[in-house]
């Protein structure tokens, strides 16, 4: 009799995992190549890279216009506008971090590194995945994916000071999943499933437990807290950004923060919506916290790689303000926000991988002095990335501030507002800082820079990005606004 | 559509991405050159825009209108009035002029001019811009270049002065964002959508809570207190003044403090009227302790920029008491005494910086006779410093004067306070140009040449502006009447006579009324 | 009727002439005066001759106009006009304002010429034509303006004028602190006055005279008239040189001879008699005005004179005497006495230019020399000076029947008719006074012997500058006429501007008056040639016994350095803490704290970022803790 029943065929609709397949499918043959291969050469590498991440790319776009299932493969994964969004973000960052990586590998010693290529996709893979994930499990996972993959590519040169920073970065890195995990595991006792859905309508129907409810979203948000960097998790972002070879740096501090904030944003407006009024406040004071620390803290420095790091800390700060307010206006703001925020700062790092070229020296502010005189390119660009981070228009850095901003005073948080610009009046202090050694004083150090043509127009493109944004911020917030409702 | 305005404003643009196109090929000269063309049509553009205009009207007109981001609810709103017109004609005019006194400048003449026009299309946007989101970009868009000019062509400590100054600027337009986002906010619940439309809101205001519209006026304040600037917000100025270079000099005094006094005028007397008048006692107040103390502290000054940088202090202070004194002629006499003001301390920094290019010094102390070898440039300081001390038949006094009895028209005190000003402006001008002029002439100044072509040409528009404008100033309270009427019209307190000249109707009822009590 | 159909629009386009032709003077010299050479002088006067033709034309017109078509005013254009207030550039001619320019370009021509001689050797020769036309012109603008704003300009220009010419000679830096102090001096007094100008605004929403005096009594108290009339009195107190703002006069003798004689004798320090006079109507509603008037200039009368006793320096004598005698006319107009003070000004306007020019040509034959302890015996040296300017003097000392000698016993006259004693007793006892000063400088200067290489070799003046002397001297033997008859023809000329002199209460008759002042003014005269000229008494020695009487004369009772001690110094000391102390400490050092504090708390939570994975676990469980203790207090 038992047999008579029909066994219920799982559905198994991968459309919406292509992007992903195709990056792990890439990353696989990068690591065949680099196995059997005698002597890979980066071309090679270069191209299958590429290959993967415009693949994922082409299949990524026709989801924007998905009409199936909200969410495949048993709930498991979500085919929305949002993540099409967050992906294409990731893996524009994806494409510019192998061009970086290419240049600065390139002058290391010439056998080692291959693996940059593949673990590069194997994390991007994971970030996408993270944006896309309908089910805790799933995120869970993605973290995981993309965490093991930054943690080895920080330490991947070996130097010394990049291993010892990879080890603090798995170790805090554990650290925080556990939390996180114990997050997952207690919304699954309050709600009887890990899928965000069946968690919102759980707690909408006061059905599940708020009260475990409640520890979820506080471990979810400690989690959550330790990837996007916001103050008091931070403590590993600077070492590790100053730590891990520069491409590194920029691909991590800008796709691990959209990602890491897009899989927060749905887990927190979706799965925890009905508990709003309890999140919110956890929200406000993680965003307090950062951009005061975050700026305050960027101003002691005097190397360009941790006053970055610190500047993030600020920066993610500001995403959580916009945050705050946890309505579509809000999800709208984060997301232009981590848009500008991940060209600003993928330029600005391959600047200072070009001035700081052969290796990892010249980090120092020092270094800066009178770049005007010896590369006026570079310099430009850098400013341009500087004046949007400190949010001066016309700059997609000072249109994301005012909607991060707008929506939270909308929301009626305007002392997070004040507490911001005020903030970001002290932020702008060191950026300044910055502009004054490269046009105001004169060089105190003489040496060549290379002009590697591509990385240049590599880190030219996101600069046009970021100035195109701040004069016609169409272009993307009107797409973001399409993105950001997250069906359930 | 007509874009005239979005002509004018954006023209200097041109002329940025020719010399960014030009590249390193580009020659001094040719940067120069292609800097005072571009600032050259730019006024022309505004003298169409002069003669566009329409006095009669007293709303804005001209007026372009497009959104700019539909999904954000940011407007593209240009507009202008009686006053905006001033303005925007004094910057367009001071620019061609600074650019041509610039020209001795030779370290990355590129940059520099690119900085300069950056700079006017930022000042003429703010000018013009009626949306408070784009005008809050112009504002701010102002920062970068000025910085860029004071920190890369200034004196000794050019860096502190211009961090100073970016920062000092910044920290006021902080509050200043909120508050325009709380409007905003505030308009999208009662208007159903946001909206920084400054027409639009003004109709909002009165809808927000007293207290609310109090703390958003403070907000507004601020930004532009730090810019104007009023005591105790000045001390920025003194050293961005000294430091930064001659055309520097010119336009900060001549056109960007403007964009503080005209911020008051036409956002927090728009926007928060009943604010206004809860607050224009102190306004008035810290006016009043700007125009005495900046005149005090100048009075003692020995760096003859330093100088003239504490006289703009309490030149403003009369501008702003004349502002919130809510009666035509005040503000009307404050907006004229903006044109005013930035022609002649515009013209007083040009020939101090002539003076400073042949003695090298600006160290009144080390100066001295100058007026015996070189008549002509002593002979226009002494002009523009008259002009300056408000003596009737040049520009300043009309302006002056119209301040002083709009203010007594409203409060006896504020207005001989303020007129004791005059006194030590008398001072402290006169004692520099003797400093610097009269007695014995210094044995290495003595072959120092008199004035050049070029810088005749600099100063022979401003000067010959100030007697102009000095004798015929109907030139311009034509237009600035109108619109300081309708600005009067919207914060006035009910049933207050606004109109000096109406004075004997107030007055005859009430004989016993006394003024200056 | 024909007449002024005929006349009337001539004189409207006539009237803006008489200031534009020095207008036009002081540009051309300005510009081209340096290739004019000597024309200069000449083009200048020429235009000062001419304006003065035309302004006795326009008399004439005047006196042929019937009253009812007067004043007459002409709009040249619109000004100020903002709202409903506006202010025209109106020129008003009316028997006042005819007297004043008449006195103006008359005088003025005179010393424009005597100038071609005493600046002939002057390297700014033009420069200097240029600055006195355009004193002129500002002269003339304010006499003839018909609002109060207009008068301002003018007023404020002459200050300018008067700044330009005092520091003429600027590589002397006491000069250039002499122009420096007259021109602020004035401008205290010109602020008080703006603010009664903005009063008036405020007061009647126009400052036209006709329509400010018409509604005077309606629109203002008593209390809001005395505000008003005194802060326009300071403005005069402050260009008429009276005490407490005299101090600048004497040291503006720094000026060329000839500016002295014009601006700080003839015209300009006169123009706040003349404002007072204008602007009577006011004074008279308030009438505790006119009372402050007159003991503001008995005190300045009685002051000065004894001030100009204890100078040697020539100029600074007749510097002191000009403060003196403009008291006096305040003195007159504070009894509403308005006719017998224009009276006085324009009599005073004639000797005591001519005493200048006198001055200036003795100086000059004295090659320099001011002092008159170094002169003596000149009056065979220089003769036509001599002459003219014991005429001068004696017109001065109000000797009959010179100019003086009418003018104070009309006033004395008056004051006599007050009621009060004290005030003609003092009134007296101020003509003693100038008949002994002057007197002392005649004797000094011309009779004994020669004390001085100077004085010895000293020789007579050119004819270019003598002939302005005989022309002056004449003038002020001769102005008496004006005022013959006891209600004067001056006087009937200028009544309908400004009424007539009020009976007064019974007092000393005419006859009596005129006989008392005669006595007085021979009676000094006389003990000041016994004493300086007739040789017989030492008076050096004289000097030396007065001891701390001279010197308190001499130093102008130490005004000047009472106000130095009083005002200035404190002012400054005030000014320097505001810039080094306020501006530079309190304001940008808490401005500059809180950057510094900003960057030492950066520096020192750096501190914190040990680079310990196990500090940094610490700090990543107390953010959790905080977190999970919020949400415990959630449930």
């Amino acid at each position: 009799m038992i047999a008579q029943q029909p066994i219920p065929t799982p559905d198994l609709t991968f459309a919406p995992l292509l992007p992903e397949l195709v990056l792990a499918v890439a990353g696989i043959a990068g690591m065949l190549y680099e196995a059997v291969v005698r002597r890979p050469d980066r071309g090679t590498h270069l191209a299958l890279g590429f290959i993967g991440v415009v693949g994922a790319a082409v299949v990524t776009v026709p989801l924007w216009s998905w009409a199936g299932e909200p969410t495949v493969l048993g709930g498991t994964i979500s085919a929305d506008r949002f993540s099409v969004v967050a992906r294409l973000v990731l893996l524009a960052v994806a494409a510019l971090a192998l061009v970086y990586g290419t240049h600065a590998l390139g002058r290391g010693s010439a056998e080692a590194n291959g693996e940059f290529y593949p673990l590069l996709l194997f994390a991007t893979m994971g970030m996408t995945l993270i944006t896309a994930a309908a089910d805790l499990i799933v995120v869970f996972l993605a973290l995981e994916i993309l965490s093991l993959s930054l943690y080895v590519l920080t330490g991947m040169t070996g130097r010394r000071g990049t291993t010892e920073a990879a080890m603090k970065y798995f170790l805090l890195g554990a650290f925080s999943s556990a939390f996180f995990l114990y997050g997952v595991a207690m919304s699954y006792g309050a709600a009887n499933s890990t899928k965000i859905v069946e968690v919102a309508k759980a707690l909408a129907g006061r059905t599940g437990s708020q009260a475990l409810a409640l520890v979820a979203v506080a471990f979810l948000a400690i989690g959550f807290g330790f990837k996007v960097s916001a103050a008091p998790f931070h403590m590993w972002t600077p070492d590790v950004y100053q730590g891990a070879p520069t491409p590194v740096t920029a691909f991590m501090s800008a796709a691990t923060k959209v990602a890491a904030f897009m899989a927060m944003i749905r887990v927190f407006t979706v799965a925890f919506q009905p508990l709003e009024w309890d999140w919110v406040p956890i929200v406000w004071g993680l965003a307090a916290v950062s951009v005061v620390v975050g700026s305050i803290l960027a101003i002691a420095q005097t190397d360009v790689k941790r006053m970055l790091a610190y500047s993030s800390v600020a920066h993610a700060g500001f995403i959580l303000t916009g945050l705050t307010a946890a309505d579509a206006s809000g999800i709208r703001a984060a997301m232009f926000y981590l848009v500008a925020y991940a060209a600003m700062t993928v330029g600005s790092f391959g600047v200072v991988m070009l001035v700081a070229s052969r290796g990892e020296e010249r980090t120092t502010l020092g270094s800066y002095a009178g770049l005007w005189r010896r590369s006026p390119a570079l310099a430009v660009l850098m400013t341009v990335f500087l004046l949007s981070l400190a949010g001066i228009p016309p700059s997609a850095g000072f249109i994301a501030k005012v909607n991060v901003f707008g929506a939270a005073i909308a929301a009626g948080h305007w002392p997070l507002a004040i507490i911001g610009v005020v903030a970001s009046v002290a932020a702008a202090f060191f950026y300044l800082r910055v502009i004054v050694l490269m046009f105001m004083q004169e060089p105190s150090e003489d040496f060549e820079l290379d002009p590697a043509p591509v990385v240049r127009a590599a880190v030219a493109l996101p600069a046009v990005l970021t100035v195109v944004l701040g004069i016609v911020p169409g272009l993307v917030s009107g797409p973001i606004e399409q993105a950001a409702v997250l069906r359930w | 559509m007509n874009r005239l305005l979005t002509v004018t404003t954006f023209l200097p643009l041109a002329g940025v991405v020719f010399l960014l196109i030009g590249g390193r090929s580009i020659r001094n000269d040719a940067a120069r050159i292609v800097a005072l063309a571009a600032t050259l049509a730019t006024f022309l553009v505004s003298l169409v825009v002069f003669g566009k205009f329409d006095p009669e009207v007293a709303g804005f007109q001209l007026i372009e209108q497009t959104t700019w981001v539909r999904s954000l609810g940011f407007g593209y709103l240009l507009g202008i009035d009686g006053v905006s017109l001033w303005l925007v004609l004094l910057t367009t005019f001071l620019f061609p002029v600074s650019v041509l006194a610039s020209w001795k400048i030779d370290k990355d003449v590129r940059l520099y001019m690119i900085a300069m026009l950056v700079l006017e299309t930022a000042v003429i946007g703010t000018f013009l811009a009626l949306d408070l989101l784009l005008f809050f970009v112009f504002f701010e868009a102002i920062l970068v270049p000025m910085y860029l000019l004071i920190g890369g062509w200034g004196g000794k400590r050019r860096i502190y002065a211009a961090v100073k100054f970016f920062l000092y600027t910044m920290a006021g337009s902080a509050f200043l964002l909120v508050s325009i986002l709380f409007l905003f906010g505030r308009a999208g619940d009662t208007l159903g959508q946001g909206t920084f439309d400054v027409r639009a809101l003004a109709q909002l205001a009165t809808t927000l809570p007293v207290v609310t519209a109090r703390w958003l006026f403070l907000g507004f304040f601020v930004a532009f207190a730090v810019k104007v600037p009023l005591f105790p917000l000045h001390t920025w100025l003194p050293d961005a003044h000294t430091e930064a270079p001659t055309a520097g000099s010119v336009l900060l005094a001549g056109v960007l403090l403007k964009v503080g006094t005209y911020g008051l005028l036409r956002f927090n007397l728009a926007l928060f009227p009943e604010a206004s008048r809860y607050f224009a006692d102190f306004v008035s107040i810290l006016a009043v302790i700007g125009i005495v103390y900046g005149a005090a502290v100048a009075l003692i000054q020995t760096d003859i920029k330093r100088l003239v940088a504490y006289s703009s202090v309490s030149h403003l202070g009369f501008v702003v008491l004349g502002v919130f004194a809510f009666t035509q002629q005040g503000v009307a006499g404050g907006v004229l005494q903006m044109v005013n003001h930035g022609l002649a301390t515009g013209a007083l920094f040009l020939l101090v910086g002539m003076v400073y290019e042949r003695t090298h010094t600006r160290e009144l102390d080390e100066m001295g006779g100058l007026a015996s070898v070189m008549p002509w440039l002593t002979g226009a300081f002494l002009f523009t410093a008259f002009a300056s001390v408000g003596l009737p038949g040049l520009n300043n006094f009309v302006g002056e004067f119209l301040v002083v009895i709009g203010t007594f028209a409203v409060n006896g005190w504020y207005g001989s306070m303020a007129v004791l000003a005059v006194i030590l402006a008398a001072i402290y001008l006169l004692w520099s140009y003797q400093r610097m002029a009269l007695g014995p002439v210094r044995e290495e100044h003595r072959s120092l040449p008199d004035v050049s072509l070029r810088e005749v040409t600099v100063l022979v528009p401003v000067l010959a502006l100030l007697l102009v404008l000095g004798v015929y100033p109907k030139l311009a309270t034509d237009a600035i009447d109108p619109a300081s009427e309708a600005i009067v019209a919207q914060v006035a307190p009910d049933g207050r006579n606004t109109d000096v000249g109406d004075a004997v109707l107030a007055d005859a009822e009430l004989p016993l009324q006394e003024v200056g009590g | 009727m024909i007449a002024t159909v005929y006349a009337k629009p001539l004189a409207f386009y006539l009237l803006w002439v008489v200031p534009a032709l020095p207008l036009v003077g002081a540009a051309v010299n300005l510009f081209i005066g340096r290739r004019l050479g000597r024309a200069a002088g000449w083009l200048a006067s020429a235009l000062m001759a001419l304006s003065f033709a035309l302004s006795a034309y326009l008399t004439l017109w005047l006196i042929g106009t019937p009253e009812r078509l007067l004043p007459h005013v002409t709009r040249l254009f619109d000004w100020i006009s903002v709202g409903s207030f506006e202010v025209g550039l109106d020129l008003r001619l009316d028997q006042l304002s005819a007297t004043m320019i008449l006195v103006v370009t008359g005088v003025g021509a005179l010393i424009h010429l005597y100038a071609i001689g005493y600046m002939r050797d002057d390297p700014r020769y033009g420069r200097f034509f240029a600055y006195l036309n355009l004193f002129v012109f500002f002269m003339l603008l304010l006499v003839l303006g018909q609002n109060f704003l207009v008068l301002y300009v003018g007023w404020e220009g002459v200050g300018l004028c008067s700044y330009l010419l005092i520091g003429f000679w600027f590589d002397k830096t006491e000069n250039a602190n002499a122009a420096k102090k007259a021109f602020v001096t004035t401008r205290i007094g010109d602020t008080a006055m703006l603010i009664g100008l903005a009063l008036i605004a405020v007061k009647f929403g126009t400052l036209d005279f006709d329509r400010v005096f018409g509604s005077a009594a309606g629109v203002l108290t008593s209390g809001s008239a005395t505000l008003i009339a005194l802060l326009l009195f300071a403005g005069a107190v402050g260009k008429s040189a009276q005490v407490p703002l005299h101090v600048w006069l004497p040291d503006a003798m720094a000026g060329p001879t000839p500016v002295s004689a014009l601006i700080h004798a003839a015209t300009m320090v006169t123009a706040g008699v003349y404002l007072v006079v204008r602007t009577h109507v006011l004074f008279e509603v308030s009438g505790v005005a006119l009372t402050v008037v007159l003991v503001v200039g008995l005190v300045t009368a009685l002051y000065a004179g004894t001030c100009a006793l204890g100078q040697d320096d020539i100029k600074r004598v007749l510097a002191y005497s000009t403060v003196s005698q403009l008291g006096y006319m305040f003195f007159a107009a504070g009894m509403r006495a308005y006719t017998a003070a224009m009276f006085m000004l324009v009599a005073h306007a004639f000797y005591k230019a001519l005493m200048f020019l006198g001055a200036g040509s003795v100086i000059h034959g004295m090659h320099e020399e001011q002092d008159m302890k170094r002169m003596g015996g000149l009056v065979g040296r220089m003769p036509v000076t001599a002459i003219t300017v014991i005429v001068g003097a004696l017109a001065l000392a109000g000797t009959p029947p010179l100019a003086g000698f009418f003018a104070k016993d009309q006033i004395l006259e008056i004051a006599s008719h007050t009621g009060r004693v004290w005030v003609y007793v003092l009134g007296t006892l101020g003509s003693v006074l100038s008949a002994a000063y002057i007197g002392r400088l005649v004797f000094l200067t011309f009779f004994g012997r020669p004390r001085s290489e100077q004085a010895e070799h000293a020789h007579e003046s050119t004819p270019v500058m003598l002939w302005p002397l005989v022309v002056l001297a004449a003038g002020a033997a001769v102005v008496g006429v004006l005022n013959l008859t006891p209600e004067g023809r001056l006087a009937g000329f200028i009544e309908p501007v400004v009424g007539l002199v009020p009976e007064g209460e019974a007092g000393l008759s005419a006859a009596a008056i005129s006989v008392i002042g005669a006595a007085i003014a021979l009676a000094v005269l006389t003990l000041m040639y016994l004493t300086y000229g007739s040789g017989r008494v030492d008076w050096l020695a004289l000097r030396v016994r007065l001891g701390s009487i001279q010197r308190l004369f001499a130093n102008g009772w130490y005004v000047d350095q009472a106000y130095a001690a009083l005002i200035v110094a404190p002012g400054k000391a005030a000014a320097a803490y505001a810039a080094y102390v306020v501006d530079v400490k309190i304001i940008d050092g808490a401005v500059n704290g809180l950057g510094g504090g900003t960057r030492r708390l950066a520096a020192a939570s750096r501190r914190l970022q040990t680079g310990l994975v196990r500090n940094y676990a610490l700090a990543f469980l107390a953010g959790g803790v905080a977190v999970l203790v919020y949400v415990g207090l959630r449930l």
